[in-house]
């Protein structure tokens, strides 16, 4: 486990010079002492974002006794992952209008992060993966958002719920989807549920 | 990045910060550059936004609280004004962050 800068200190997430491993080190500690190379880069920014909300989660089920445990330790590295991957800012997607010599724009991965919090403040949910398509109009785009949940509500009042909190946040970005699609792709078991009672 | 150009991104960075809805003003440009400001940053004020040799282009790249177009549009606008001794300059905002 690496907790300092990675030797390359153009690489790291965000070209920070820091890998997930040392931002998860920096987040367990209360990111202190400040590192400003990791505070002022966006990607590092999101990734500490959703540790933070994944660790407030699972801390939330575990203490409402909402799930039998905290989430496997594989799945939070999986989760993790990619996280930092889509946080990489990817294409610049344009506001339409403006004069020709000012580009106001909007990172794929600014927009691909205030879907993953959106969907995250769903209580119950944590947004696994987020998947944005088009072709040449990012006005005409499509969504797949990728959810874990808990089965304290129908599967489809869940999904509903992550559309509605998506679709408001998408309102905010050059991006225009023509559908989002939410799929469940993993469940935390209430505790004391047998496996076969949920269905597995 | 020579003195001048220093001395414009950091007035970017402080015209930028100053509008209303901007959290944040992120280290800006290619990464060869960004590594390069973090180098200098460690002697002085750490500049963010990127500055191009011929200082006709400016990219900015922020995070925003708020309607991000408008507030990008604002900062676009803070910044030409800023600029406007230096003939054109060609803005660009990048957003980086939302909430």
């Amino acid at each position: 486990m690496t907790e300092g800068p990675v030797s390359d200190p153009q690489r790291g997430i965000g070209g920070s010079g820091y890998d997930l491993e040392a931002l998860s080190a920096y987040a367990d500690r209360g990111r202190r002492p400040a590192i400003a190379a990791i505070d002022g880069d966006p990607e590092c920014q999101a990734v500490l974002d959703g540790i933070d909300r994944l660790g407030a989660l699972s801390q939330r089920l575990v203490a409402a006794e909402t799930v039998a445990s905290a989430p496997d330790e594989g799945w939070v590295r999986s989760l993790l992952d990619t996280i930092s991957r889509e946080a990489r800012a990817g294409r610049d997607v344009p506001f339409p209008g403006g004069d020709p010599a000012t580009t106001i724009a909007m990172t794929e991965g600014a927009i691909r992060e205030a879907v993953r919090a959106a969907g995250d403040a769903v209580p119950g949910v944590l947004v696994g993966r987020v998947v944005l398509r088009w072709d040449d109009d990012p006005r005409d785009a499509e969504l797949e958002v990728a959810i874990a949940a808990t089965l304290e509500r129908p599967f489809l009042a869940t999904a509903d719920l992550v559309r509605a909190a998506v679709g408001a946040a998408l309102g905010g970005t050059p991006i225009r989807a023509r559908s989002v699609d939410v799929t469940i792709e993993d469940l935390h078991l209430p505790a004391g549920l047998p496996i076969d009672d949920a269905g597995r | 990045m020579s003195f001048d150009e220093r001395e414009t991104a950091l007035l970017v960075d402080r015209v930028a910060a100053a509008v209303a809805g901007v959290t944040r003003v992120f280290a800006s440009g290619p990464a060869a550059a960004r590594a390069a400001r973090r180098a200098l940053g460690s002697s002085g004020p750490l500049s963010g936004a990127h500055v191009t040799l011929d200082g006709v282009a400016v990219e900015v790249c922020v995070g925003v609280e708020g309607d991000a177009a408008a507030i990008g549009a604002e900062v676009a606008r803070a910044v030409r004004a800023a600029l406007a001794d230096r003939g054109a300059v060609e803005v660009r905002i990048r957003i980086s962050r939302v909430r």
